[in-house]
């Protein structure tokens, strides 16, 4: 079963913008799928310079814009599904 | 504050007797920063409590108001003696009081009046300067007079003054029968002996917390201890926000990797701008996210940085905390805004290094919290650190 690189922006926006609670969201994941994904922290990815759309998150290298706990989930469930 | 490239540390550790909820003694200073000059005292009120505090704060702001109109300390000292209320049953004035005066060419002139004599300490010895009886006119209190002493300060010279709560201390213990005096010198000289370079800071606290245990930790007076150091400025760098032309960021590394002292970045961006151009890798200490009462994004780590942080809400932090104390709190927890008031409580001269790119995404009204103007917040940081904890500050826009 393959892992899942999970990279969270610390940044001011995203941090302000509900980055915060995505940790929480993460832990709150069965033990097995949680086990499965590597979760890391960047102190800003870079993204809202120009506008943006924060929380940011990247999931296998792929940045994923206004995440919120709920959708973070889904998209983790599937990333999960995608790599058994 | 400069004496042939020195920096004058200044601070004063305090506690309450027994339980009280203020102290009876009284310290204030002020550093004139143009002029290279620190002026601080000492004031203990008669008793204690809240007249004690009325008393030597009274004291206290008017002997160094006095100092501050360019009035000479023995002059300013003589019309407070004159005017100071007696205690009608002990027949002493309400209040004992130190002030010491230092110019930037580090000549020092001390008036005492009742209180404990002070110290100075130099190269592991006690040196005893001479003192000037100076007497003033009282009818209702004969013998009054002042002890005035002038001397110049040399580098890594330490002086040490505290009220009799110190002195005191554990008096009609067996060991110490009239009190510590005596065992004050030899604590500070095995303290400085142990740690040449302890702060004003470290020292201060060091005393007044063995003078606590000499009273077994239920003190008997109110205790204070003032410490000036001239020391060799500790510095510290602030690097925060990225350059207004992007072609400046390679010039902002090497600004903040050749800066010769301690080094904090505040904000991601800054911190990825350093990471790039050193090639450097950043850590994110998650832990911090897990310490009660943090609210703000957990701090990081870079070979040859001592520390990064977020920036704008962090340092807002600071600024809030630094308006907010007055005395160093030892008990707060160890979040990446308490990490920096540390490093800033524990530097002399600190440099603020602000990038002016304006972060467009904190301009959105529609934001959750209010995002600061990061201009705005080091100004007020420094205007703080400048006169509540006289610090060389210094911000310079990139």
């Amino acid at each position: 079963m393959g892992k899942i690189e999970l990279k969270i922006c610390m940044g001011t926006m995203c941090y302000v913008m509900g980055g915060a609670e995505l940790r929480a969201a993460v832990d709150s994941l069965p033990r097995e799928e949680r086990e499965r994904i590597n979760v890391s922290y960047a102190p800003c990815l870079g993204n809202c310079n120009d506008g943006g759309e924060p929380p940011y998150v990247q999931v296998n290298g792929r940045t994923i814009a206004r995440v919120s706990s709920s959708n973070l989930i889904q998209i983790l469930k599937e990333e999960l599904h995608n790599a058994l | 504050m400069r004496v042939n490239g020195a920096f004058i540390e200044v601070d004063c550790f305090q506690k309450n007797k027994g339980d009280n909820m203020v102290c009876g003694d009284t310290f204030v200073s002020h550093k004139f920063k143009e002029e290279g000059r620190v002026i601080s005292v000492m004031s203990d009120g008669l008793g204690s409590g809240i007249k004690a505090s009325v008393l030597s704060t009274m004291t206290s702001t008017m002997l160094l108001n006095f100092a501050m109109m360019n009035e000479d300390i023995v002059a300013a000292a003589s019309t407070i003696l004159k005017t100071l209320p007696r205690d009608e049953v002990r027949k002493i004035s309400y209040s004992t009081f130190c002030m010491c005066d230092i110019d930037c060419f580090g000549n020092t002139r001390i008036a005492e009046y009742e209180t404990p004599a002070y110290y100075l300490f130099r190269e592991g010895k006690f040196v005893d300067v001479p003192k000037k009886r100076i007497p003033v006119e009282r009818d209702d209190m004969p013998n009054t007079a002042l002890w005035l002493s002038e001397f110049p300060m040399e580098k890594e010279d330490r002086l040490i003054f505290f009220s009799d709560g110190v002195s005191q201390s554990g008096m009609g213990r067996r060991n110490m029968p009239f009190g510590w005096e005596n065992g004050a010198r030899e604590f500070i000289r095995e303290c400085v002996t142990r740690n040449p370079s302890v702060s004003a800071t470290e020292l201060a606290r060091r005393i007044v917390t063995e003078a606590e245990k000499n009273d077994g930790y239920c003190l008997k007076d109110d205790t204070s201890c003032c410490v000036i150091y001239m020391r060799k400025p500790r510095n510290l760098l602030v690097c925060t926000g990225p350059p207004f032309d992007e072609k400046n960021d390679a010039n902002l590394t090497k600004l903040v990797m050749e800066f010769p002292g301690r080094k904090i970045i505040c904000g991601g961006t800054t911190a990825n701008i350093v990471s790039r151009e050193t090639g450097r890798k950043i850590t994110l200490d998650i832990d911090d996210m897990d310490i009660s009462g943090n609210d703000l994004p957990p701090s990081s780590r870079m070979e040859g940085i001592d520390l990064i942080t977020e920036g704008i809400l962090t340092l807002s932090k600071v600024e809030r905390i630094l308006s907010e104390e007055d005395t160093d709190n030892h008990n707060r927890p160890d979040g990446p805004a308490e990490k920096i008031i540390r490093m800033l409580y524990d530097s002399d001269k600190i440099t603020f290094l602000v990038g002016t790119r304006i972060n467009i995404a904190h301009q959105d009204p529609t934001l959750p919290v209010e995002l600061e103007i990061r201009r705005n917040v080091v100004k007020k940081i420094k205007y703080l650190l400048e006169t509540k904890w006289l610090k060389d500050v210094d911000i310079t826009y990139i």
